[in-house]
């Protein structure tokens, strides 16, 4: 069993001789290199090696000089002794009018933390004061719990004797610290055993890194702190085995209006760089976080980041949001299916809405570093029974709200979003979709995008979509509808390609260049293509690599509510819509997790990396 | 020795002693109506993005001055009291759990923990103040200690969406997405008895006249001969109403996004809280 860093502690107890204390911590950093100024006095187990500790110094030297009014670039400057003043008068107003709800929470007592030694008494009291004073909302998301769980724990531990007067919300720091414990064990304990709800957002896995490490530097209890540091770990682990040159592979509960056309400028990404690239080619805020911790990515898992010689089906199981109306049962599986090359990463789940506003059902991937590296297509849904789902306001009053935070939900054009009306379906590097849109839908159409930075982009006579970004091919068959009902707009960044028939879909071929040409891919492809009128009556289509999948027509099924069922067969068994996947939490060459097994393997190269969350261990 | 004359001082003194500091905390009226308005939050806001004025507001006035208790930024779906405490011992149900206050709304405490979150309506049974009733996004919970403890019975409601609860006759009724259900066992069984095909979010009375309000306004009938309803919500800035309640025979209509309006002289006037997302409106008899 590995040994895990013990706690961080603060080199300093500031107190009356603060100003001495401060000034005493900037000679030592400046004194000694930057990192040993940022871990304290904690056990680090092992030493960063010379270029990541150079890293985490630019990192924290860039956050520092935006000099903006957040707690990352004044956690910086604080730590570096740069424009102290200034970074003191931000703090104040922070503290003064405390907004933002659990994002104003996690980087405040991050802050707090990492410059303990530099905040005297008073600074210190003027923390613990807004405790009392501001009420932030809890949140509804599993980010957002996490941001605040992790908050109230770690400031409980730091004033056990606080009374309920003291707090915000009434409980004394005794009180506050067991709610927390409990709802952070809950947690890691139904991620590692069912999966996690909010899976592989490249937005919003940003906002669980920062708690985890701030929990894992800082937590006092042991074994709490050592899960926490397994949960890290079990977070880029996931992240790692569909990262493909700095993007995000496959489909996500919840991606960005930017990131989801330009995947290497994702949230996530900051992080890619930072642990599995050692470089800083994406620096966030956040990082100075990351800078200041002692945790070092194991080098399994930027190593699983980068084991992409040769190609690998990688699936995974994952749930839906908690759906509170509108559904049978809280939680939907979302099965998850990622085929991944050097070149190239194709990946989906079922279709159908497990995620509100945000989803992102399928995605080609190109592993270049051209902007806009992707290739998807969509059903731009819009329903106030989606909101009802997942929030539990009026429905009909919510899609304008929503629209207000997040501005494109409401529009034709949206990049992002699920739909009940979308049939996903996977087998290696070819991909069905199939769209059963009623009349009623407030947008009966279909889009396809197209980055504008493809090498070559053919409309073929056959009927195939010819694209190629660098040593990755894919081709695009659309299904159902005319020529006249599908309209090609250029568009900043991409060209659109919409489908206005109530059923269409489309076939997704892909292949690398190390496979195969490009003229034969397209020669291959040719007599395969397949005209289909209506996708909803079934066909069946022989694929690039030989395999039949089959579409079969659904029943009359009234039951089926938001949409027909549409079935899909492979090779002649049949089997539901959906990527065909087992059980499995985690299932592919580098990671393995059996359901209920709160167990994750992680292999790579001959090595191997337990993460045991029964025995609370961490086995190699 | 102890003269007769001496018994009674001590005691009253000690009366006097735990009451003062109650009576000082008590609201200057005790007679009459008080009306809270709970606001979920207002036309800025974002979760994580802005903060809010929003909780639990007061009106010892019939509407026409607001005084705000508890924590500010709280998403507050609505509120009940136990009603022989006269206005002392305050529920707010809200996004954050259940708020309880012993001391006339000026110190609070969430009195809930970490899965009992988007609680959208509370009810107490005033016949048996211990007894609490909890109405969440995730499941009907219920309390027979005052809220110190809680417990989400198993069966039917139990991880089902239950936006309100209302205790009429000891029977309980719960409003769920589209189902009314009703339990005569304090919740621990539910049956079905009715869908919910309208999308009315409020009623009130008046005399013989019937409030109903909604997306599309307000819409008035005779409680006598209901026929056709009337739209009374012409000039009212924002038709969509949440709440609507009377208080003396004043009409109180609670927008979603612009606050309270009054209905005088035919016509409806701004009556505070402005921007604001009232729920809920509630009257109690103190």
């Amino acid at each position: 069993m590995e040994a895990l860093g013990a706690p961080r502690k603060p080199d300093l107890e500031a107190g009356g001789e603060a100003m001495v204390k401060r000034t005493i911590a900037i000679i030592m950093l400046a004194a000694f290199p930057l990192i040993a100024g940022c871990s304290g006095s904690r056990n680090l187990g092992t030493e960063p090696s010379r270029p990541e500790r150079e890293n985490r110094e630019k990192a924290l030297r860039h956050v520092a000089e935006q000099k903006s009014g957040t707690f990352q670039s004044i956690t910086a400057r604080l730590r570096l002794g740069m424009d102290t003043a200034h970074a003191f008068h931000q703090l104040d107003s922070l503290l003064t009018n405390p907004s933002g709800d659990m994002f104003w929470m996690y980087p405040a007592v991050a802050c707090y933390l990492d410059c303990r030694a530099q905040l005297d008494a008073g600074w210190r009291a003027r923390f613990r004061n807004t405790l009392r004073r501001y009420t932030p909302y809890r949140g509804d998301t599993e980010n957002h719990f996490l941001m605040y769980y992790s908050t109230i724990l770690l400031f409980s531990q730091e004033w056990p004797e606080m009374t309920g007067d003291e707090w915000f919300n009434g409980k004394s720091s005794r009180e506050n610290y067991a709610e927390a414990e409990d709802y952070l064990n809950h947690w890691i304990d139904e991620t590692v055993r069912y999966g996690t709800t909010e899976w592989d957002s490249p937005r919003y896995l940003y906002f669980y890194i920062t708690p985890l490490i701030t929990l894992r530097d800082f937590t006092a209890d042991t074994l709490l702190r050592r899960r926490c540091e397994m949960m890290l770990e079990y977070q880029l682990a996931d992240y790692a085995a569909e990262y493909l040159d700095g993007s995000y592979c496959g489909a996500h509960s919840r991606d960005g209006d930017n990131s989801v056309i330009n995947p290497r400028n994702s949230e996530a990404a900051s992080y890619g760089q930072f642990y599995f690239e050692d470089s800083l080619g994406f620096i966030l805020p956040d990082l100075a976080f990351a800078a200041c911790s002692g945790f070092q990515c194991p080098p399994i898992i930027s190593a699983i980041a980068h084991d992409r010689d040769t190609a690998f089906v990688h699936t995974e199981r994952k749930r839906s949001r908690a759906r509170i109306r509108f559904a049978d049962g809280k939680y939907a599986p979302a099965m998850k299916y990622d085929y991944i090359t050097p070149d190239y990463g194709i990946g989906s789940i079922q279709g159908g809405l497990l995620q509100p506003i945000q989803q992102h059902s399928w995605s080609v991937t190109f592993a270049s570093a051209r902007p806009n590296n992707t290739l998807f297509g969509l059903h731009p849904q819009v329903s106030a029974t989606e909101l009802g789902m997942f929030f539990p306001e009026e429905p009909e009053l919510m899609v304008d709200g929503v629209s207000k935070s997040k501005a494109s939900y409401g529009s034709e054009d949206k990049w992002v979003g699920g739909s009940p009306y979308e049939r996903i379906f996977q087998d290696s590097g070819t991909l069905v979709a199939v769209y059963d849109i009623p009349s009623s839908a407030l947008f009966p159409h279909t889009d396809l995008f197209f980055p504008n930075s493809l090498d070559t982009l053919i409309r073929d006579a056959s009927g195939w979509i010819f694209c190629r970004m660098e040593g990755a091919f894919v081709a695009v068959r659309p299904l159902g509808g005319t020529e006249s009902g599908m309209t090609w707009t250029e568009e900043t960044g991409c060209r659109r390609l919409r489908n206005r028939s109530l059923a269409n879909g489309y076939i997704v071929e892909c292949a690398s260049g190390r496979e195969m040409s490009f003229d034969r891919f397209m020669e291959k492809l040719r007599p395969l293509s397949i005209a289909v009128a209506d996708p909803m009556k079934g066909f069946t289509y022989r694929s690039l690599r030989g395999t039949t999948i089959s579409a079969i027509a659904p029943r009359s099924d009234p039951s089926a509510g938001s949409s027909r069922l549409l079935f899909f067969s492979i090779a002649g068994a049949g089997r539901n819509a959906g990527p065909q996947v087992g059980s499995d939490l985690f299932h592919g060459p580098n990671l393995r997790s059996a359901y209920d097994s709160g167990v994750l393997e992680m292999r790579c190269h001959g090595a191997t990396r337990t993460l045991d969350f029964i025995r609370n261990e961490v086995r190699r | 020795m102890m003269f007769p004359h001496d018994r009674n001082p001590p005691i009253a003194g000690v009366l006097l002693a735990l009451l003062f500091p109650l009576l000082a905390m008590m609201p200057a009226r005790l007679a009459g109506q008080t009306l809270y308005a709970t606001v979920l939050g207002n036309q800025k806001y974002v979760v994580g993005s802005s903060t809010l004025h929003s909780g639990l507001f007061r009106s010892s006035d019939t509407g026409r001055t607001w005084e705000h208790l508890g924590p500010e930024n709280l998403k507050t779906y609505s509120m009940d009291a136990i009603d022989s405490s006269r206005g002392r011992i305050l529920y707010i149900a809200a996004g954050n759990g259940v708020h309880r206050s012993t001391d006339f709304g000026r110190t609070w405490k969430i009195i809930t923990g970490w899965r009992m979150t988007e609680v959208m309506d509370l009810a107490v049974d005033q016949r048996d103040p211990r007894t609490i009733y909890a109405a969440t996004a995730f499941g009907f919970w219920r309390s027979t200690d005052g809220g110190t403890t809680w417990e989400n019975p198993a069966g039917l409601l139990a991880e089902r969406y239950v936006r309100a609860v209302k205790i009429h006759d000891g029977e309980i009724a719960a409003t769920g997405s589209d189902t009314l259900y009703r339990s005569n066992d304090r919740g621990t069984t539910w049956r079905a008895t009715a869908r919910i095909t309208d999308r009315q979010y409020d009623t009130a009375v008046i005399g013989r006249w019937r409030y109903t309000a909604g997306v599309k306004g307000i819409a008035k009938t005779s409680t006598d001969n209901p026929g056709q309803p009337v739209d009374i919500t012409d000039d009212l800035p924002n038709r969509v109403v949440h709440a609507i309640a009377t208080v003396g025979d004043a009409l109180i209509a609670g927008t979603f996004g612009d606050g309270l309006f009054r209905l005088k002289g035919g016509s409806w006037k701004p009556s505070g809280l402005p921007g604001s997302q009232i729920w809920r409106l509630v009257v109690k008899p103190w």
